[in-house]
């Protein structure tokens, strides 16, 4: 089996085929857009940490900037109503 | 709080809503565990698949019948939808996806959160997050299972 485990993992995946011996990999969460990635060490992608969020992010260009994800639901969820509001959504 | 389990199967494609969850005003989901298999005959296809937030919401589909994992819970509030529709609007794969999965046909991929590190939902019955199949190498049967809580 290919594992890659870690501690305060935010998720877990496993892949099973009948090809190869079932892979896991733990995930961590971006503090900022909400998504999870597999942890592959030595992958070459730049991730980073804000120190704002205390946690890890995925390094994708806008999410270099500290917006709490909790604070782009929020976002969302005000444009969802101002929308509905003005009636632009059924 | 209560665990609500879905699922559906379609034809793998380029840009195609296999299953998606929405959120009402008042009630998000929390995705917490997604299954992805096909029961088609076993052969080498290359599967992409991502998980999105839409910001628009379907049109059309079949509204699936969630199952609670307590059943003596009441239904769920969120709706669970799949089948042929207008897809929603999705943020960018690139830059927004939430999950990026590069599958053989062959597989069968599992996605757990642990607590708290779900993915949510905005409120509000635009919002709401899709697995969507983005690229195939063929037209196999998809299989998808979601389970969240709200």
């Amino acid at each position: 089996m290919a594992a890659h485990r870690m501690g305060k993992a935010a998720g877990y995946i496993s892949v099973v085929s009948p090809d190869h011996p079932p892979i896991e990999r733990d995930t961590l969460q971006c503090v900022h857009c909400g998504g999870h990635w597999s942890v592959e060490p030595g992958s070459g992608r730049q991730r980073g940490f804000c120190t704002m969020c205390n946690g890890p992010h995925c390094g994708r260009e806008h999410c270099w900037e500290c917006v709490p994800f909790r604070k782009k639901l929020d976002q969302m969820a005000r444009r969802a109503a101002l929308a509905e509001a003005l009636g632009l959504v059924k | 709080m209560a665990s609500y389990y879905g699922s559906h199967q379609t034809a793998a494609g380029t840009n195609l809503t296999v299953v998606v969850l929405a959120s009402t005003a008042a009630v998000v989901g929390q995705i917490h565990q997604l299954i992805i298999g096909s029961d088609a005959t076993p052969a080498d296809i290359a599967t992409e698949f991502a998980v999105l937030r839409h910001t628009v919401a379907a049109v059309g589909g079949t509204a699936l019948t969630e199952k609670p994992s307590n059943p003596l819970r009441a239904a769920a509030s969120c709706v669970l939808t799949g089948g042929t529709m207008t897809e929603p609007t999705y943020e960018a794969v690139a830059t927004e996806g939430l999950l990026q999965i590069a599958l053989n046909q062959r597989a069968t991929y599992t996605w757990i959160a642990n607590p708290g590190r779900e993915l949510v939902t905005a409120s509000g019955t635009a919002n709401g997050i899709g697995l969507r199949s983005v690229a195939s190498g063929g037209t196999p049967n998809i299989n998808a299972s979601l389970a969240w809580d709200e």
